[in-house]
């Protein structure tokens, strides 16, 4: 039959169902894999309304036993979490299940990352819909986390998050506590790509909280050896980054900063004021026979 | 008596409703059969929606497509793709309607559409971000001209498919999800100057006569930059570069040149009797009001101080609290400068352009009663076939286009206007996505691996007059001077009202039309400005919460975002996901539910307390 009776014939029986008030019915052993997948799918492409309502039908009846309970639970607890608008009902939902996974035999991934939803949910005040945050709560979470991962991705997230926490206090102390926290996780894993984040991170906080550009710059060097997070945005970071070589009087860093804008990103709206800087540097060294790369046109 | 029989309007009413809703629903069963796997033949159509309706795109398309359709392997799997275009008025419900109900094209250009805002994008079209990273099988060797350089050749054949467009692919990149969902096929080209040829000729001849003159008129003696009494006054001086120009049949290579020359043709009209000749066609469109392209240049002289996050880019925020602490006014001479340059700019345009819209300017161009218009390159084609095809061969002119003139020393504003503002970051546009419910995704991916390999892509944009969007590709003629000037200062070191909220904006751009026009004075206009930004819920601090509010709903999608990448990354894998949550988590960590905004209303107002309202 072709696809449009389907679709009339869905759109009947839907009509119907609401006309009269009916729920749709329950599942089906035979039909939870079919249902979980329509959840997951819809999750996958952010639709977390369509995920909650197809992961609502199954995950409540699901036993523990089921091989897929841990995605499914997790799946259902994030679609509740981050329903839109926040719902103190769901939100509650979703902290129930991603305890029931802290006590369940789920693998590692899924419990790592309950906690770390949990500390968020404690952290955020929009989270849970009512503004009401518990840091102490947020950060007993994440410092768990940290005990359990100290290194790596889990250990890097767990430790920025946590220097967050005392970040958003915005007094000196509690930033300095931060990027504590930061450079401890950095010294025990420096070559992990998530450091990047780390000195990244640190160094806005250098510049922007406790205005130290000279540490700033530090901690971007420092990110840019390992690769920026951002790196779609690497000609900005390293604009950046000259700008405070050259007001530290740091000019053969600027310099070398000023020469990668032009060669590295010839489409970098900073190509014309780096190449500027160039020229005026050359003006005023003429000794130095400082290379001015040509910026590339169209 | 008989009673005469009444007409009962309600049956006719809802007859006719009736009637509507079945001829709706045989269209949409008809239109059903042509989706998916189609009908009874199994042929496959794959529609595309777009809303580039300007001269001679649609045919460029067409040929692309007939041309892809004859292709023997899309021959063979019975496939056919067909375009759709619909108006830009009702292309965002068009869009809305068919995607909510899974009826939507196969491939649309996305944009305009609200439902796809931010993360939305990801509930109707495809990622193609696994797509993106392997070489586009039409850039084979075998596709590509041999004529072309031997290692772009080798370069389009072995590259990554994003690294093959001009612009790194980023027209189609998504900042929210950090994923790629188009691909752009067009580039739109920069805002230029186009000149009516036949008028520039008759317009320097005027001014070498009137220049020659002894005594000069007084109009022209009013050109000549000077100082009284403190003030400013003309816009060059007489030199020899002057001379050098008027020598020659080039249009204005100078801001002062460019000034003087709109004076000619409006003393030539009124000379001539030419009661219909305006110097610039300018119009309430955007960019046909020329002011608003040198705009940025004078509001960038504060992007050092204004700077208050940290991040290059000048927020909206910054330029309000820049105005709150001090840094600028509009008493501040770059801004009353820029208003005193609008001011004079708006004398050239027509009378009452504010009521005249984009249509009407291009044709007052078209017809030869303006010497200038501004304009990008998506009107080139328009522009250009319309002076063609004037039915008298007399009233065909030639078109010159220029980028807009800058000043130079010694004329007005050349401290104001350093740099034209640079285009070196330009992204493609037209950007086509998949319809995420399209069962022809393989062949909808095919056909923009087609239509965005360099040979289809060179010849594609060359007929519709568009400049190409991959790399190697020669645009027409026409369209060279529309290729970007990567000289200039970034934008992002400038603000303007345009890029405010819209309580401020919407203020800020009726006030400068006004003053612009010369309805109000720049003293009320001031006034006017300062005392909506003064208003507690609607100025500065009225910014700064709703700037917090927005802060927290973009926190809180990216930890929508990031929840899902880390499940994903959790179920399955991979370095490319692994780069993206890495993105997103220092995005997070920046942005983190409004702190960053506190910290700098804490830098800029130490003991104050955060508004609220």
């Amino acid at each position: 039959m072709s696809r449009s009776f389907h679709l009339f014939a869905f759109a009947l029986v839907m009509s119907l169902l609401t006309l009269f008030g009916c729920a749709p019915s329950k599942v089906n052993d035979d039909q939870i894999e079919v249902v979980a997948d329509e959840g997951l799918a819809a999750l996958r492409i952010f639709d977390f309304t369509s995920a909650y309502k197809s992961l609502s039908r199954i995950q409540p009846e699901l036993p523990q036993t089921n091989p897929r309970w841990e995605e499914i639970t997790f799946a259902y607890a994030i679609s509740c979490w981050h329903a839109t608008p926040p719902d103190p009902e769901k939100t509650k939902i979703a902290v129930d299940l991603f305890r029931e996974i802290l006590n369940s035999d789920a693998n590692d991934g899924y419990k790592t990352l309950s906690t770390m939803a949990l500390a968020r949910i404690k952290e955020v005040s929009s989270s849970d819909g009512d503004g009401v945050t518990d840091l102490e709560q947020a950060r007993a979470l994440y410092e768990s986390v940290q005990k359990e991962h100290p290194t790596g991705k889990a250990g890097y997230q767990a430790s920025l998050r946590l220097a967050q926490s005392y970040v958003q206090l915005l007094t000196p102390e509690s930033i300095q506590q931060g990027l504590v926290i930061i450079a401890a996780q950095i010294e025990k894993d420096p070559v992990d790509p998530w450091a990047a984040v780390a000195y990244q991170y640190s160094g806005d906080l250098y510049a922007y909280y406790l205005n130290d550009i000279s540490t700033a710059l530090d901690c971007y060097l420092k990110a840019d050896e390992i690769g920026m997070a951002n790196a779609s945005r690497a000609d900005v970071y390293l604009w950046g980054m000259s700008m405070w070589a050259a007001q530290l009087s740091k000019d053969a860093l600027a310099v070398k900063l000023w020469q990668r804008i032009i060669n590295d990103h010839p489409r970098s709206i900073y190509g014309t004021m780096a190449r500027d800087h160039l020229k005026d540097y050359a003006s005023s060294h003429p000794d130095e026979a400082v290379e001015i790369p040509v910026i590339k046109t169209w | 008596m008989e009673k005469k029989k009444k007409i009962n309007w309600n049956y006719i009413a809802l007859g006719l409703l009736l009637a509507a809703y079945l001829a709706s629903a045989v269209r949409f069963f008809v239109l059903q059969r042509t989706l998916g796997d189609g009908g009874e033949n199994g042929q496959r159509i794959i529609r595309v929606a777009h809303w580039q309706l300007e001269p001679g795109y649609r045919e460029a398309l067409g040929k692309v497509i007939d041309d892809y359709n004859a292709l023997p392997r899309v021959k063979e799997a019975n496939v056919t793709v067909m375009q759709t275009p619909i108006t830009e008025r009702v292309y965002s419900q068009f869009m809305n309607v068919h995607l909510i109900s899974g009826t939507a094209p196969d491939i649309a250009v996305t944009g305009k559409t609200q439902l796809i805002q931010g993360s939305g994008v990801a509930r109707f079209f495809t990622a193609l971000g696994e797509y993106v990273g392997k070489p586009n099988p039409y850039n084979a060797k075998e596709f590509t001209s041999p004529e072309l350089d031997a290692d772009l050749r080798d370069y389009l054949a072995k590259s990554p498919w994003k690294d093959t467009f001009m612009d790194g692919m980023e027209g189609g990149w998504n900042d929210d999800l950090s994923d790629y969902y188009s691909v752009p096929v067009s580039n739109f080209g920069k805002l230029r100057l186009f000149y009516n040829g036949t008028i520039l000729k008759d317009g320097k001849a005027f001014l070498r006569h009137n220049i020659s003159l002894s005594p000069q008129p007084e109009w022209l003696q009013d050109m000549w930059i000077r100082e009284e009494g403190g003030q400013t006054f003309g816009y060059l001086p007489d030199n020899q570069r002057l001379r050098d120009w008027l020598a020659n049949d080039q249009p204005p290579e100078t801001l002062g040149q460019f000034l003087l020359y709109c004076n000619a043709i409006q003393e030539m009209a009124v000379e001539q009797d030419l009661k219909y000749l305006a110097a610039i066609s300018g119009s309430n469109y955007f960019v046909s009001n020329l002011a608003n392209l040198y705009q940025p240049a004078f509001f960038s002289h504060y992007s050092d101080e204004l700077d208050i996050d940290g991040i290059t880019q000048m927020s909206g925020l910054e330029a309000i609290s820049g105005w709150d602490l001090g840094v600028w006014s509009f008493n501040s001479p770059e801004i009353r400068e820029f208003y005193n340059f609008a001011r004079t700019i708006s004398d050239f345009f027509p009378m009452g352009y504010l009521g005249l819209d984009r249509e009407q300017a291009q044709r007052r161009f078209v017809l030869g009663n303006a010497a200038i218009i501004s304009s990008g390159g998506w009107d080139a084609s328009g522009i250009f076939k319309g002076v063609a095809s004037r039915d008298r061969e007399e009233d065909r002119f030639e078109v010159i286009l220029t980028p807009a003139p800058l000043p130079v020393e010694g004329e007005r504003w050349a401290k104001y206007i350093p740099y034209r503002e640079s285009e070196a970051n330009f992204k493609a546009g037209v950007p086509m996505g998949i319809n995420k419910q399209s069962p022809n995704f393989d062949w909808a991916l095919d056909f923009l691996m087609y239509i965005s390999s360099q040979p289809v892509n060179e010849s594609f944009n060359q007929q519709a007059n568009w400049l190409p969007a991959v790399v190697g590709g020669k645009p027409a003629e026409m369209m060279v001077d529309f290729m970007p000037i990567t000289e200039g200062f970034p934008a992002t070191y400038s603000f303007s009202p345009g890029g405010m909220r819209a309580s401020v904006r919407s203020k800020w751009d009726g006030q400068s039309k006004l003053v612009m026009t010369g309805d109000i004075t720049y003293e009320d206009f001031n006034e006017e400005m300062s005392s909506h930004f003064n208003t507690p819920r609607i100025g500065v601090k009225g910014y700064w919460f709703e700037e917090l509010l927005s802060s927290i709903d973009r926190s809180r999608a990216l930890d929508r975002t990031l929840a899902v990448e880390e499940f994903n990354q959790l179920v399955a894998p991979d370095e490319e996901a692994a780069q993206r949550e890495r993105t997103l988590f220092y995005r997070s960590l920046t942005i983190d539910d409004g702190v960053h905004l506190r910290n700098m209303w804490r830098n800029v107002h130490p003991g104050e307390p955060y508004p609220n309202f």
